[in-house]
């Protein structure tokens, strides 16, 4: 961004005093989520999937492991044929599509976040040390991130999953290495703007120590895009991890899983659509929640790129 | 200009060699193949010492690491465990198919994010731009492969019209490239949104009202012209996630692509074969992006003068 000098007039130190409170307390948070229809039904609608995996065994009508082959396959509750018992039908092995879809979330749920977790933890340092440090720092860490940013996820998850086997925690670790480059390339330029400004300069002059200003003075300032692409790409990597598993790459088949779900599900797409229909519906509710969450936090935490 | 050009191409060189330590070293993690291969029976040591020995596994690292790049620099990624032929003529069979459904997947994008776009962004805060918001949000909401299942179990199995899967000519090309389409347009026509919004503000444009042009032409060929470059832009940066789709819809489609071929070669623990396909579609997508890098600094002045610091 080019600061552009304005012409300074007399008259400028003069004006009126406004009372600008600082407005970021927890009631004003709520006030303007409550009031955005876009930003509410991203909140209910990941709020729906947390309780879902949270309270799975209290909630799930059925154990989702265990179904016998007498009740394969039967339709929801509302078509011909139909069992009161199983809402959403059940699957070709009888297990209950709506007990499965609720102990899904936990999966979808848990890698999401934790892969962004570990994205941050991975990405912030190095976007802190090369923004601070700049010169060979920067030169060598942004030539990391770069290969990072260029290379096909997806095609380095397949990779690694063929490799290395299935498995949860194998997924979070995949999408989480593979995600930090764009934390880090944030980080950076919102690090290259803050260190011009005066109190971090003040910081600097007055011989502050260097982990002082970056932890004190500088990281604070990258919170909010932190935040905001945290939210976003908890649906990215909820849709990756969804899709390795749906090409058998992702978690233990074994697992309530809504992309193992969908993918169990593709043959008997003919005859039993339901197997294939609701976990979809979940998934895609899921990921659009934090779509519509993060569109909302974007524009409450910078409104300036509104 | 020059200058930028060959820094851009060097950064490009390093990039390529990062990526092929990374793959290297991801396959030589999981220690030797050879055993995982001949996992069908009990292998007895001397199959296991014969077969590393003649792919030339026993080779020190750097060697093989070596012999890896000396390979790929000429693209010749080896051949198949399984099948023997080289794996470059492999990816080739099979290139043209996969490049159909990106070409048509882009089209379909472009054809849907453009009109949503501008129409959203003409008519900022109606209807119009409500259904438009809500049309590329469920783009980038919906997870691609189930939304290409729903399109069979709509359009093939439900109403008859279109073949559920396979290649059997155009027709079988419409459902891959429209779900292709609809997940790209989805991220395009927030783009083409905003984009617009940002010039449609601008004075040159009130100016342009004010000489008494018609609206439309001013949306058009004033608006829309600075719409065009980041869109091009996105669709560059967008090219390995739409690489990542076509590698998920080709399952969903049994489309006989490069996708196929390197889930299948998972399947057999045919390193080369996914190795090479890996390598050979990042290739392609440093190619892209250099491209698209190169052709926005030869349109925009400012990004050739700003890569130079």
């Amino acid at each position: 961004m080019n600061a552009q000098l304005s012409p300074v007039h007399a008259t400028d130190g003069l004006q009126p005093v406004v009372h600008r409170r600082r407005r970021s307390g927890i009631a004003y948070f709520f006030t303007r989520l409550l009031t955005n229809t876009g930003g509410l039904i991203g909140a209910i609608l990941i709020l729906l999937a947390a309780v879902c995996a949270v309270f799975a065994p209290w909630i799930a009508p059925h154990d989702p492991t265990a179904g016998t082959i007498l009740n394969r396959l039967d339709p929801p509750v509302w078509m011909k044929g139909g069992d009161p018992q199983f809402l959403l039908g059940t699957d070709p092995v009888g297990r209950d599509v709506l007990s499965r879809i609720i102990w899904g979330a936990r999966d979808s749920l848990y890698i999401g976040i934790s892969s962004i977790v570990l994205s941050v933890v991975i990405g912030v340092p190095v976007g802190l040390l090369a923004g601070y440090f700049g010169r060979w720092v920067d030169d060598l860490l942004m030539r990391i991130t770069d290969i990072m940013l260029t290379f096909p996820f997806i095609l380095l998850a397949i990779l690694v999953m063929a490799l290395f086997g299935t498995g949860v925690n194998k997924v979070v670790i995949v999408l989480g290495i593979s995600g930090w480059a764009s934390f880090a390339r944030v980080v950076r330029s919102q690090v290259l703007s803050l260190r011009e400004q005066e109190y971090v300069m003040a910081a600097t002059i007055i011989g502050a120590p260097t982990w002082r200003i970056i932890f004190r003075h500088l990281f604070p300032g990258t919170i909010s895009p932190i935040t905001v692409i945290a939210t976003m790409n908890i649906a990215v990597n909820i849709l990756l991890a969804s899709g390795l598993s749906f090409l058998g790459l992702g978690v233990d088949p074994s697992i309530p899983d809504w992309g193992g779900m969908l993918a169990s599900g593709q043959i008997y797409l003919t005859t039993a659509w339901w197997v294939d229909v609701f976990p979809g519906v979940a998934l895609m509710l899921t990921v659009l929640g934090f779509n519509l969450f993060g569109d909302w936090l974007r524009d409450y935490l910078e409104p300036q790129d509104k | 200009m020059a200058r930028y050009i060959i820094k851009r191409l060097l950064h490009t060189v390093i990039v390529l060699i990062g990526i092929s330590l990374i793959v290297f070293i991801t396959i030589r993690l999981t220690g030797n193949p050879v055993a995982a291969m001949l996992q069908n029976g009990t292998p007895s040591k001397q199959a296991i010492a014969q077969l590393t020995a003649a792919l030339g596994l026993n080779k020190p690292l750097i060697v093989q690491y070596w012999i890896f790049l000396r390979g790929a620099v000429t693209l010749n990624f080896g051949t198949s465990y399984a099948t023997g032929q080289p794996v470059m003529q492999m990816i080739m069979q099979r290139m043209g198919a996969t490049a159909e459904l990106a070409v048509g997947g882009i089209i379909v994008g472009l054809v849907l994010a453009f009109p949503v776009g501008i129409a959203s962004a003409i008519w900022r805060g109606t209807v119009v731009d409500l259904f438009g918001r809500t049309f590329a949000l469920l783009g980038i909401s919906f997870p691609n492969y189930w939304l290409g299942t729903m399109f069979i179990l709509i359009f093939s199995v439900w109403l008859h019209l279109l073949p559920v899967a396979g290649d059997n000519g155009f027709v079988s090309l419409v459902l891959p490239s429209v779900t292709l389409g609809l997940i790209l347009a989805g991220i395009l026509a927030r783009l083409v949104r905003s984009s617009m919004l940002d010039v449609l503000s601008a004075q040159y444009l009130t100016t342009a009202r004010a000489k008494g042009l018609h609206w439309w032409r001013v949306t058009i060929s004033h608006a829309l012209r600075n719409a065009l470059l980041p869109t091009i832009t996105m669709i560059g940066l967008q090219f390995g996630g739409l690489l990542g789709g076509i590698v998920i819809l080709e399952q969903v489609f049994a489309w006989p692509g490069i996708g196929q071929l390197v889930i299948k070669a998972i399947d057999q623990r045919d390193y080369p074969v996914v190795q090479g396909v890996v390598l050979f579609l990042a290739f392609l997508l440093i190619l892209v992006n250099l491209v698209t890098d190169l052709s926005y600094a030869f349109v925009d002045p400012r990004v050739r003068i700003g890569g130079e610091k």
